[in-house]
């Protein structure tokens, strides 16, 4: 090669072009830094809401999926009272997440409206379910539910939280045909069922896809099915997966459920599933 | 009869964090003036001194005549400031304490209610669900931005709310 070859065909054009072309070679790292400047001035339309029940794990996922979990002073949130707002590399390009609390308060109204109403570029939902592992925080409210309630085993548990959640998601539904009537709807929803360390056993893993699924016949699928039928199945493209955000046994009045998944590779390939998924939305 | 009871505990519960979310309210609101009283005392102060300076520099025949009028106001005013600003500053403790207290209360009350919610709400009506939802709905239990969850400081957690 001559000394006088062109190495880059940048180097053709006028250098007051070479600005431009550099930007846009590095849109990606500026788009990333653009999105983080407004997570931190907390401004910015919300690109991705993450919804769910209290307790369910929305944090902790958040958390993990940022790569904070695997920080030596990370420690469990408590219960979220505000919404949290994070700039995610998903794919190539950064979207601004927002989680908003469980917890029915005047800061998950302000972030319901802000995500359904206000925003102009929410592209997609994530629905986080715990397949009814969902323990209770608060040892009264335990107490109470074990002796008077008798909710006494995991098994009557897991009952009393799949009811709830599907009320739960009888509301997230309604937003999502609110927003529909408005043009303003999302274009995925995303089931991500965490806490897979719980019920990763083959059986009971399937058992979990075979209730999540969008098509399937179970009480969830049909509320999610009611909504999709309504809005249009092209309109809003649905997935379920599973994911484990951190492993913990669950502790119900001395019945213990282990947390059985295989190791660290196991969690990292399911939240590398769930990356690829949202790519390909 | 055991939802009346369930009903009536589950409203008391909603009746407390209601008051002391507003009573969290109203201490930021006290803070908030305090700061400001603290810039209106500190700039007042900084004037004076700005005017001493001015006229200690100023080579005007007419204003050396003050000088020394102004040097006993400054001592005086200094001392005064240093009084203000200790009670200030014990005020600002003691609202600290008394948030930090209101605020542990609102953290524990949010789990409480949110988790007992779900087990009284399968025996009411829509209509008395709505209503609970709607008086939840107005309940905040947003910290003071800047000061740590005094419940993580107690428990040795990570603060998280980010806000």
């Amino acid at each position: 090669m001559g000394k006088d070859e062109i190495l880059d065909w940048t180097d053709i054009v006028p250098s007051i072009l070479k600005y431009p072309i550099k930007a846009y070679k590095n849109r990606h790292s500026l788009q990333y830094w653009w999105k983080k400047t407004q997570v931190f001035l907390n401004s910015g339309d919300t690109n991705i809401v993450i919804l769910g029940r209290p307790n369910v794990g929305k944090s902790v996922m958040v958390s993990y999926l940022y790569g904070e979990s695997s920080n030596f002073d990370w420690q469990l949130p408590t219960a979220s009272k505000t919404v949290e707002t994070k700039a995610m590399k998903v794919g190539k390009w950064t979207n601004i997440i927002r989680v908003i609390p469980g917890q029915k308060m005047q800061e998950r109204s302000q972030g319901l409206d802000e995500a359904f109403n206000e925003s102009e570029k929410l592209e997609g939902i994530i629905y986080v379910a715990d397949w009814g592992y969902n323990d209770v925080r608060n040892d009264v409210v335990k107490e109470k539910m074990i002796k008077e309630e008798k909710i006494d085993t995991i098994k009557n548990l897991r009952i009393f939280n799949l009811k709830q959640e599907i009320e739960d998601l009888k509301l997230i539904c309604n937003d999502i045909e609110r927003a529909f009537a408005r043009g303003n709807m999302p274009k995925w929803f995303l089931i991500v069922v965490n806490k897979c360390d719980l019920f990763f056993e083959n059986s009971e893993l399937m058992s979990a896809q075979k209730y999540y699924h969008p098509d399937g016949d179970s009480e969830f699928s049909m509320v999610l099915q009611k909504t999709l039928n309504h809005v249009g199945r092209q309109n809003l493209k649905c997935a379920s997966i599973p994911l484990c955000s951190f492993e913990k046994d669950l502790n119900w009045n001395q019945e213990i459920k282990k947390a059985e998944i295989g190791g660290e590779e196991s969690r990292k390939a399911l939240a590398m599933n769930f990356f690829q998924t949202i790519s390909n939305f | 009869m055991n939802e009346n009871i369930r009903l009536t505990e589950l409203n008391d519960l909603i009746e407390l964090a209601e008051e002391v979310s507003s009573n969290v309210e109203s201490i930021k609101k006290r803070y908030t003036s305090l700061f400001f009283y603290f810039v209106l005392i500190t700039s007042f102060f900084a004037i004076v001194i700005s005017l001493y300076i001015y006229i200690y520099t100023s080579k005007n025949a007419e204003f050396v005549k003050f000088q020394y009028t102004l040097l006993i106001a400054l001592f005086l005013g200094l001392f005064i400031y240093m009084i203000m600003l200790i009670r200030l500053l014990n005020e600002r403790r003691r609202l600290l304490f008394k948030m930090k207290n209101e605020y542990m209360i609102l953290s524990d009350l949010l789990e409480m209610i949110h988790s007992y919610k779900e087990v009284v709400f399968e025996d009411l009506s829509i209509v008395k669900k709505a209503l609970l939802d709607m008086r939840l709905n107005r309940i905040s239990y947003r910290g003071f931005r800047g000061y740590e969850n005094p419940l993580n400081e107690i428990m040795g957690r990570r603060q998280v709310d980010h806000g």
